[in-house]
């Protein structure tokens, strides 16, 4: 196809012909034009295949995120009886030994932060956010648990969106799973300031977990408080306990 | 919307599936997605396949069906038949990829190819049209495309929201939307261009 132009005018009465949406006079005419024009032929053809291309690759991409999520929730059938059990005793043997090396050497607030620190599920990606391309590949990236990418991923649309409420919770909760603490507050702290947030209980829950992992147990405990969840309150409570 | 494949009525799923087909229904291609894969992946895997190899002819089948569906080439009666196309499609794949020139180098040298089965087989058999390779550029040329636009042109050509919904989401005037699509879908066909010469 050469490499010509084409107007703005020319390109909406091609999607007008594609997607039906001529009167009869005018796709007369078109059809017409069409019979003797080859160049114009061939432009159409162009932007049914452009279309098409956008809408193919989208549904590739979905695809991938299907098969992603599926996984995630597919239980491992492979490992046979018998291995699950020798698994099950390494993986208690494991707990135990990283128990002992917590209890062991971390601090108060290291022990509480370990004993709680799960992060929190990922966001379903119903249509509204697929539409949000790179931050919905970030989520399976996220659900994954590969925190740096979707780090990477979503820090370029933080940038544009400093203020979305969503973009900053899951960047906070992104770095605190990869065990940065002090990143994690920056979003967290950002997070909590938004208004009418859906994610505020949780955000403020967030941010104390990780003022814990920071050794910061008088701000954590304030943090907690401004969260409604249950889970604040009984950490909140631990805290006082031990001080 | 409400998933196609609850519906108990069969005269209705089937219309309703070809129409939630068409808009591109989120929870009804994800349904379809995961009620399919495991009977796919299981035959592929007792016909000297890989998990990896299952997903990949799995996903050119689904897009087949897509494709299909969209094409008026298929409109399936109820859900049985449609999954028992997906899987016949994806079968017919694998036989083919059994026989190609590519699985049976692939076997004789003993080395493990990264290459898509499903998209081997078709280039191995000459197969692939014009029209397919341009289809193929221009996917590339749009995941190449910058953010703004890929979320754009997604909203108008697969999620087919109008014009309105799409100008009211981005708090632009529809003339600015529609000029908006314009230069997106200039910069798409000139990332193509590109790609073609």
């Amino acid at each position: 196809m050469k490499k010509q132009n084409q107007t703005q005018e020319e390109f909406e009465r091609i999607e007008r012909y594609l997607d039906g949406l001529m009167d009869r006079e005018e796709r007369a005419v078109f059809e017409n034009s069409l019979k003797t024009d080859k160049e114009l032929n061939l432009r159409v053809e162009e932007v049914s295949l452009l279309r098409l291309a956008v809408e193919e690759q989208t549904l590739r991409n979905k695809l991938d995120d299907f098969h992603a999520e599926m996984l995630l929730n597919r239980p491992a059938k492979t490992i046979r009886p018998y291995i699950k059990y020798a698994v099950a005793a390494s993986v208690a043997l494991l707990i135990g030994f990283a128990i002992w090396l917590l209890a062991g050497q971390k601090s108060t607030e290291e022990k509480l932060f370990a004993q709680y620190f799960k992060p929190a599920p990922g966001l379903v990606t119903p249509m509204s956010t697929a539409s949000d391309y790179e931050f919905y590949r970030g989520m399976v990236d996220y659900k994954q648990g590969k925190y740096s990418e979707a780090i990477n991923r979503w820090e370029p649309l933080v940038k544009e969106k400093p203020e979305n409420d969503t973009l900053n919770f899951y960047l906070g909760l992104s770095w605190l799973a990869k065990g940065e603490a002090g990143k994690a507050i920056d979003f967290l702290s950002k997070a909590v300031t938004i208004q009418n947030s859906a994610f505020i209980d949780e955000a403020w829950y967030y941010l104390g977990m990780a003022q814990l992992k920071e050794g910061r147990p008088e701000e954590a405990v304030r943090s907690f408080g401004k969260s409604n969840l249950e889970n604040s309150r009984v950490i909140a409570g631990e805290i006082s306990g031990t001080k | 919307m409400a998933n196609p494949f609850t519906v108990r009525d069969q005269n209705t799923v089937s219309s309703r599936f070809v129409d939630a087909m068409r808009v591109n229904d989120e929870s009804a291609l994800r349904t379809l997605y995961e009620n399919n894969f495991k009977k796919v992946e299981t035959m592929i895997l007792k016909n000297n396949g890989t998990s990896e190899q299952a997903k990949d002819i799995f996903q050119e089948a689904f897009i087949a069906v897509w494709k299909n569906v969209h094409n008026n080439k298929f409109s399936p009666g109820n859900e049985k038949a449609i999954n028992g196309y997906l899987y016949t499609i994806a079968k017919n794949k694998w036989m083919d990829y059994l026989r190609s020139p590519a699985y049976k180098k692939r076997v004789s040298f003993h080395t493990v190819s990264e290459t898509n089965p499903a998209r081997s087989v078709v280039e191995n058999d000459n197969l692939v049209t014009e029209r397919e390779t341009r289809l193929a550029l221009a996917m590339k040329a749009f995941e190449n495309l910058g953010e703004a636009c890929r979320t754009l042109l997604v909203k108008f050509y697969f999620e087919k929201k109008t014009m309105k919904e799409i100008a009211e989401e981005l708090q632009l005037d529809a003339a600015s939307t529609r000029n908006k699509k314009y230069r997106c879908m200039q910069a798409l066909r000139g990332l193509a261009q590109e790609m073609n010469t």
